[in-house]
């Protein structure tokens, strides 16, 4: 038993270990080398958003933030790939009483539909951000207004 | 040490839990409003009349002040020839409370006209006759008050013990009005009537029934003025008893006088006879 | 002596065995969108007013919501106290009684109201026997109106 143990120990440290190769005096010959990398990133999705108060020059009332989604200094993907921050939503706050508010997401200027692409990444050592507009017309109810968005990160190839 | 462990996590855990903070809901306001009313303490009588005057505290117009709820007493008077039809105030007949001429008001509570409608009086019998007397106020003699008899209008003034007299009144409605420096002291509705005697009697809407005997001349009155109530009341009637030798018109005893034509008559014609006798002997 | 070369060869191996590294890459999240609106609403009431003398309606006014945004369990209460007389300036004896009522001719004490535009009109009334007993003078009395936020 300990003689078998010891043989595979040995294969195993054989098989792992670098061996030099000393060039012989020879004419020619191949090695491949190779090794891999892979992905590294980190995506921060803040917990939660308040809509504040605004109010235009013409009275109009308004409920609006902005909101950001941040990567971390030193993401790495492969070449052609992306980070792609999607959020899925029914738009509509609600209170516990029963009142409804409907809101807009807006990236880049456009509007967000649920599935909808809100923020972009790529390979960049230093750190990124997006950010994102959220707003609501002003209700015909008072409350306390809420709604949870789910923020889905996923790598994509160009 | 698990134990400290747990219960720091629990710590950790209750200081990062959130807490719903809820807006205030508004609190209850009050504000007053203020109601309020200006009653006036005064309120106007207008008078519509025609062929008829009314006096108020003795004066006569067409407008009134009279105070807010207070009791104005009207004196309501027919011009001569005429007599009351109608008296309306704010369109509802009073007619029936006119007494003695007067009309109470009930509690003034707004402005009010007072409407009166006259007709003529009827034709009296041509038979006229005397109305004498004496005013009193509170038992002494009313003097220099003047007096004004209507139908027909008759003008006199009371002497210094308060005598009047008016000739050739004819039976009938009539009215009497005292007056004291042209305002109206006391008034008397009165029916002059023709009787076998002479009396007074008050009605039930205040006028009087002056009866005269149709064999005297008139009647002699004791009228007692009460100027609050601004009447003047016949308390006694006497017959004015007719001159005893005959006047011209004088029909009385008629058949007494034929009797004496002809016995006279008679003895003119004997006493010629006789006188021609004489002569032929 | 093998067993010591077995024990130095075990360590050999492991010290050398590469291990990948897998990055910890972030797949999603959840983000709570709220906002907190606070109950707001403006409501106007009736003004003082001057009865007209033997007037038995007069208008009052109306309480009228002209803003409101308030929780959907919830409405605005207004409730009118009075004591239902006109008091004399002078004298506190002389009175002369009235009514505040609606536009259905209700005497109106109390109403809710939920939306902008809600309203109530209301009207003064004195019967024509009280004005015609009603003695001469000023009179006036305070009517309060207080509004508040109740449940539905």
């Amino acid at each position: 038993m300990k003689k078998l143990f010891a043989l595979i120990l040995t294969v195993c440290l054989l098989a792992t270990m670098s061996v030099t190769a000393l060039a012989a005096n020879t004419t020619g010959g191949s090695t491949e080398v190779s090794f891999n990398v892979d992905h590294t990133y980190t995506v921060t999705i803040p917990a939660a958003v308040e809509l504040a108060k605004e109010t235009a020059g013409d009275g109009t009332v308004t409920y609006e933030n902005d909101y950001t989604i941040g990567a971390n200094a030193g993401v790495r993907l492969k070449k052609n790939e992306c980070i792609e921050v999607t959020v899925a939503s029914d738009f509509e706050m609600t209170t516990t009483e029963g009142a409804t508010l409907a809101y807009t997401i807006t990236a880049e200027g456009a509007a967000v539909a649920t599935g909808g692409v809100v923020a972009e990444f790529e390979t960049n050592k230093a750190e990124q951000t997006a950010t994102i507009h959220i707003a609501a017309n002003d209700p015909d109810y008072a409350g306390e207004y809420k709604d949870t968005v789910t923020f889905t990160v996923a790598v994509k190839t160009n | 040490m698990k134990k400290i462990a747990a219960l720091l996590l629990c710590f950790l855990l209750l200081c990062t839990s959130g807490v719903t903070a809820f807006a205030a809901e508004p609190e209850a306001e009050e504000t007053n409003t203020v109601i309020s009313v200006t009653v006036p303490d005064s309120h106007k009588i207008t008078v519509s009349a025609e062929n008829a005057k009314v006096f108020y505290e003795g004066v006569s117009g067409e407008e009134f002040t009279v105070e807010r709820l207070s009791t104005p007493r009207l004196l309501i008077r027919a011009e001569s020839g005429k007599a009351i039809k109608s008296v309306t105030l704010g369109g509802v007949d009073v007619t029936a409370l006119l007494h003695g001429g007067y009309l109470d008001l009930a509690p003034v509570y707004e402005d009010k006209v007072i409407t009166i409608t006259t007709e003529d009086e009827p034709v009296a019998p041509k038979d006229t006759y005397t109305v004498k007397g004496k005013v009193t106020l509170n038992g002494q003699p009313l003097a220099e008050a003047q007096l004004e008899l209507r139908s027909t209008l008759k003008t006199t003034k009371t002497d210094k013990e308060g005598n009047f007299v008016f000739t050739d009144v004819e039976p009938g409605e009539h009215s009497l009005t005292a007056l004291k420096d042209s305002k109206v002291i006391g008034y008397l509705s009165f029916e002059l009537k023709k009787d076998n005697k002479a009396d007074v009697a008050l009605l039930e809407d205040g006028t009087y029934t002056v009866s005269i005997d149709q064999n005297g001349a008139g009647v002699e009155l004791h009228l007692v003025l009460n100027e609050e109530a601004g009447t003047l009341a016949p308390t006694k009637a006497v017959t004015v008893q007719k001159p005893s030798t005959p006047q011209t018109g004088d029909n009385t005893n008629l058949s007494w006088w034929w009797l004496l034509a002809v016995l006279s008559a008679t003895c003119i014609v004997v006493l010629e006879t006789y006188r021609r006798k004489k002569k032929v002997k | 002596m093998k067993k010591l070369f077995a024990i130095v060869l075990t360590f050999a191996l492991l010290a050398s065995l590469s291990v990948t590294a897998f990055a910890a890459n972030t797949t999603g999240g959840y983000a709570d969108i709220t906002t907190s609106i606070a109950p707001t609403y403006t409501v106007t009431i009736p003004a003082d007013v001057n009865v007209a003398f033997n007037a038995t309606e007069t208008a009052f006014g109306t309480i009228e919501v002209t803003a409101s945004q308030i929780h959907p369990d919830k409405c605005i209460k207004v409730e009118v106290t009075s004591d239902g007389k006109l008091e004399n300036s002078i004298d506190a004896t002389k009175v002369i009684p009235y009514a505040i009522k609606d536009s259905q001719g209700a005497a109106f004490t109390s109403a809710t109201y939920l939306t902008e535009g809600d309203k109530t009109e209301l009207s003064i009334h004195i019967t024509a026997n009280d004005w015609n007993a009603a003695y001469a003078g000023d009179y006036s009395d305070t009517v309060t109106f207080t509004v508040s936020y109740e449940n539905k």
